[in-house]
């Protein structure tokens, strides 16, 4: 759990190995974000397409017919 | 003009072009009178239901004339023919329970639609309503059902037989959540936006009677957007852009009607015209930029004239109504 004492990027420590600065990235949350970057931008592209992709659909309708069945002389 | 076998024929048309519809009736279709139907007038009002079960109506609004000859008459149609008959404020004296169903709900691809029936409370047919029921206040009923619709609906449309401009005002200022109301028992046609003082509209449509007309309404419909904007006026403005700029050019040119004119008057003339075309841009321009972030609709009421065919099958009910008589 050493990496999780950095938070972003800096210099190591005085007297801490290269081995514990290696894994910094990996356990950070700079770099974890980094590795879901691309997730998150097709998740993004994916909610977006939902909000502007238009439904299209038609309604019909008559009123007053007053039981006239055949067409009106005009 | 009109005819039940033409409009069958354009409503049969658009199913086969694989167009998402619903087929919706705001009232009045079965009678027009003060007085109890004829036998004959009956047997038309069954003919009627019959034909608009077979073009696929999906809901029908009971206004106050299709009450004329009573409620059992419109139980027993709704038994044979299988018709969605709505009214959310026909109500029974005893208890106080509704007639006939209050609303019904559609789902088209994902967009809810929910459908309101309104039946007119003015009292002037004699024999409406019938004994044993009366119609409640149709804005107090249309507030309850569009808040439980509003819960999971997209759109939300009242099928309407208030029969007043005034009316229909009150119900859009009391009622926020409708969008669109189809409006039946005023005579003539409206295509009108209501908007209240409170920011939100709805949009009024009725086609003239005698089935001469049907109306059409396209919508495209963005999941979570409230307001329609009318594209109905788009095609009018480019005709009229289209118009400007032939006049211009007449004018630049000193052709046609034009030649006789003064040169001085013309100047005046191509100013006033470009000014004109300016503004005529910009409502273009504007009415754009709205439809890209908003619902949009394009009503367009159909002419059933001789140009239209008669379905066959509709026109062999008619028929065979009429050599029966």
């Amino acid at each position: 759990m050493a990496g999780l004492r950095y938070h972003g990027y800096g210099q190591p420590a005085l007297g801490e190995t290269f081995q514990c600065w290696d894994k910094k990235p990996k356990d950070s949350w700079g770099g974890l974000i980094t590795r879901m970057a691309p997730l998150i931008v097709i998740f993004g592209l994916l909610i977006f397409c939902q909000r502007v992709q238009a439904v299209e659909l038609t309604l019909l309708y008559s009123n007053d017919t007053h039981g006239v069945i055949d067409p009106c002389p005009t | 003009m009109g005819g039940l076998a033409r409009r069958a024929t354009v409503i049969k048309d658009l199913k086969k072009e694989g167009k998402e519809l619903i087929t919706l009736e705001a009232g009045n279709s079965l009678f027009k009178g003060k007085r109890s139907p004829s036998s004959v007038e009956r047997k038309k009002a069954r003919l009627i239901a019959t034909a608009y079960g077979r073009m696929g109506y999906q809901a029908l609004n009971v206004g106050s004339d299709d009450l004329l000859a009573g409620i059992e008459f419109l139980r027993e149609l709704q038994g044979e023919i299988h018709l969605p008959l709505l009214s959310a404020n026909l109500l029974g004296r005893k208890g106080g329970k509704p007639t006939f169903k209050s609303h019904v709900v559609f789902d088209l691809d994902g967009i809810r639609v929910g459908i309101l029936g309104l039946t007119s409370d003015a009292r002037h047919n004699e024999g409406v309503p019938p004994e044993g029921y009366f119609v409640s206040d149709p804005i107090a009923a249309a507030k309850r059902v569009a808040a439980e619709l509003a819960k999971d609906c997209d759109i939300i449309v009242a099928l309407s037989n208030l029969g007043s401009f005034k009316e229909y005002t009150k119900l859009v200022q009391q009622v926020k959540e409708i969008h669109f109301i189809f409006g039946s028992g005023m005579g003539k046609s409206y295509h009108q936006t209501i908007r209240p003082d409170g920011g939100w509209k709805a949009l009024l449509l009725q086609v003239y009677s005698k089935g001469q007309y049907l109306g059409r309404i396209d919508l495209k419909v963005v999941k979570g957007a409230r307001d329609f904007v009318d594209l109905s006026r788009k095609a009018q403005l480019e005709k009229q852009i289209n118009s400007i700029e032939r006049q211009l050019e007449s004018y630049q040119k000193g052709t046609g009607s034009a030649k006789s004119i003064p040169e001085d008057k013309r100047k005046k003339y191509i100013n006033r015209l470009e000014e004109f075309k300016k503004r005529s841009e910009a409502q273009l321009s504007e009415l754009e930029k709205d439809s890209r972030r908003n619902n949009t609709f394009i009503n367009t009421p159909i002419r059933l004239d001789d140009k239209i065919k008669e379905d066959p099958e509709i026109k062999e009910l008619v028929d065979r109504f009429k050599k029966g008589l």
